[in-house]
């Protein structure tokens, strides 16, 4: 009887010696999701609150101005210099960074992704002057030229999503380039070829979906970085510009009372702090997932495990 | 060579394939890769192309496939010759050619399914259907529930008979095998091995069969070619090129074969090796 028994507790702990290798790959580290958490409660804030009846970042009650955190039950967050909802600046200026930041890495990406593989696939001379001008890109100062177009055309958001979707795509087409250079004496690249596809058939099964995926996680990684560098021309007053409220600008705006309302310039530090802080934290764990040698074992050991 | 009636399917005549690269002085080096190589495969025959690493078989092999350009020479398909045709017309010529790769883990995208794999060439050249793709597989001795798995899912044997289905769904008159079996294990070698006399059979397809393992070669070629530095410096039939080599490099490429057998061995046996 107990010998029968024991039989059906043998076979599972057999099996089962892959269970614990298998179980260790779900586990997300608690940074992530500390990182995870910040980033959906600054996105929640920024494209909930407007849902919400006391939203209203414009009006102007001039007799609160400069109301303190916490001290009128309208205005929990605060009244800026012109007595104007706290709350409601912050999450619009959430939308509008927010929105300005992801056009700028999805234009970045896109262009540098196509860049990058035309550079790479092709190779030789257009490489040459691809990467050259890639090069060129990256001598270029930046803040520079758009102090200098904002002084030729008067400063605007559209000048500043412009100047930065025209310059940011190097790192993009630096990685583009690299992968399907590395692709394109691969054998299943070659496959194709061989039997008679073009160029483009090539390039649209084969290459872009595998740079694709490199391009996801550099977009992720650079959001951060973007909403800095967004910020900073807001607040030197290159980009987005009042009475649109934007993070860069709502501090820029604060400066002024920071002896008497240092909150103005501390909440919107918090919120970048927040996503930027969190979006790192996020995309560690893309990095470390595109590691092939990572991601690949844990999964060929399970499907081995299934087949038997 | 015998001579046969058979038609010539593939016939590589004096082809040269040249490198230039650059010393560190900037002068000029030319590598000849390729180094006047003739050849000609006939319907239905296997040609066992050996020689070691870096040799100019796999400039060969590209070369025929379009992606190195000669310097001189001739590759002629079913009798057309390549270089002289339209580009529409050569890519149908060229079709009637096929390769099978190496390795079967590079040569399968990691992101498709076998379906998608196969139907491939079928979709380049607007044949697709999806009956044509399953009995493809079957063909290669892979069933129905193979058609929505990925590459990761198949072991080394399977990738590679994924990978010969491709290489036969244009319907070719030639498949250059390039070492088809080196990356697989020895008893899944022989099953491919198998199942590509099997093939050439029903099918009536001419081999290209390049290799460095001699005992594969032996087994499965009626003619054998050595290529040493860009030539080819011995043709001719498998007896002949196995128990009568000609040529010095045949005869020690022959020598270096393993022998399970200490017995058997032809070069008395270090301690060494002994152990």
């Amino acid at each position: 009887m107990t010998a029968i028994d024991q039989i059906p507790d043998l076979a599972p702990t057999a099996a089962g010696t892959a269970i614990p290798r298998a179980r260790r790959m779900p586990r997300i580290p608690a940074l992530q999701i500390i990182g995870a958490v910040m980033l959906v409660a600054v996105v929640l804030f920024s494209f909930g609150y407007p849902l919400l009846p006391a939203f209203d970042p414009y009006t102007q009650h001039l007799s609160l101005a400069l109301t303190a955190p916490g001290v009128d039950a309208h205005h929990l967050l605060g009244t800026d210099s012109l007595g104007r909802d706290e709350a409601s600046r912050l999450a619009l200026a959430g939308r509008v960074t927010l929105g300005i930041v992801v056009a700028i890495v999805v234009v970045n990406s896109l262009l540098g992704m196509s860049i990058g593989i035309v550079s790479g696939y092709l190779g030789g001379k257009i490489d040459n002057l691809l990467m050259g001008l890639a090069d060129v890109q990256l001598a270029m100062p930046v803040i520079l030229v758009l102090i200098a177009l904002a002084a030729a055309v008067g400063p605007s958001v559209w000048l500043m999503i412009g100047v930065l979707a025209a310059t940011y795509w190097v790192g993009y087409a630096r990685v583009a380039r690299s992968v399907s250079l590395g692709l394109r004496e691969r054998d299943f690249v070659l496959a194709p070829r061989i039997q008679g596809a073009s160029g483009f058939w090539t390039v649209r099964r084969h290459i872009v979906p595998n740079v694709s995926v490199q391009m996801l996680i550099l977009a992720v990684s650079d959001i951060g970085a973007v909403i800095l560098l967004t910020s900073s021309f807001d607040f030197l007053g290159l980009g987005v510009q009042a009475p649109m409220p934007s993070w860069g600008l709502l501090i820029s705006e604060g400066q002024k009372y920071v002896r008497q309302a240092p909150y103005l310039s501390i909440l919107p530090g918090i919120v970048i702090f927040l996503v930027v802080a969190g979006l790192h934290l996020v995309s560690q764990r893309f990095t470390s997932e595109s590691t092939p040698s990572r991601k690949r074992s844990p999964r060929t050991t399970q499907k081995k495990g299934a087949r038997r | 060579m015998n001579d046969s009636p058979a038609e010539t399917v593939l016939a590589v005549d004096d082809l040269q394939v040249h490198f230039s690269t650059r010393g560190s002085r900037g002068a000029r080096r030319t590598i000849r890769a390729v180094d006047g190589v003739s050849f000609a495969l006939r319907r239905g025959e296997t040609l066992g192309l050996v020689g070691e690493s870096g040799c100019g078989k796999s400039t060969l092999v590209r070369t025929i496939f379009g992606l190195n350009t000669p310097v001189s020479g001739s590759i002629e398909v079913l009798g057309h010759r390549l270089a002289g045709l339209s580009s529409r017309r050569r890519r149908a010529i060229q079709n009637r050619v096929q390769l099978v790769f190496q390795d079967p883990y590079s040569s399968l995208n990691p992101r498709l399914t076998a379906h998608d794999i196969v139907a491939e060439p079928l979709r380049i050249a607007g044949r697709y259907s999806r009956g044509t793709v399953a009995s493809l597989l079957d063909d290669v001795g892979l069933g129905a529930d193979a058609l929505a798995k990925r590459p990761a899912q198949f072991s080394g044997g399977q990738r590679q008979r994924i990978g010969i289905a491709r290489a036969l769904a244009l319907h070719p008159d030639v498949l250059v095998l390039d070492e088809p079996v080196s990356a697989l294990d020895v008893s899944v070698q022989a099953q491919v091995i198998n199942l590509l006399k099997d093939l050439q059979e029903k099918h009536s397809l001419s081999y290209l069969f390049i290799a460095h393992d001699l005992s594969v070669v032996r087994y499965l070629s009626d003619r054998v070619a050595v290529m040493q530095k860009g030539k080819l410096v011995e043709v001719g039939s498998k007896d002949q090129v196995f128990d009568a080599p000609e040529h010095p490099y045949t005869r020690s490429l022959l020598a270096s074969i393993p022998v399970a057998d200490p017995r058997r061995r032809a070069d008395a046996p270090t301690q060494l090796q002994e152990s």
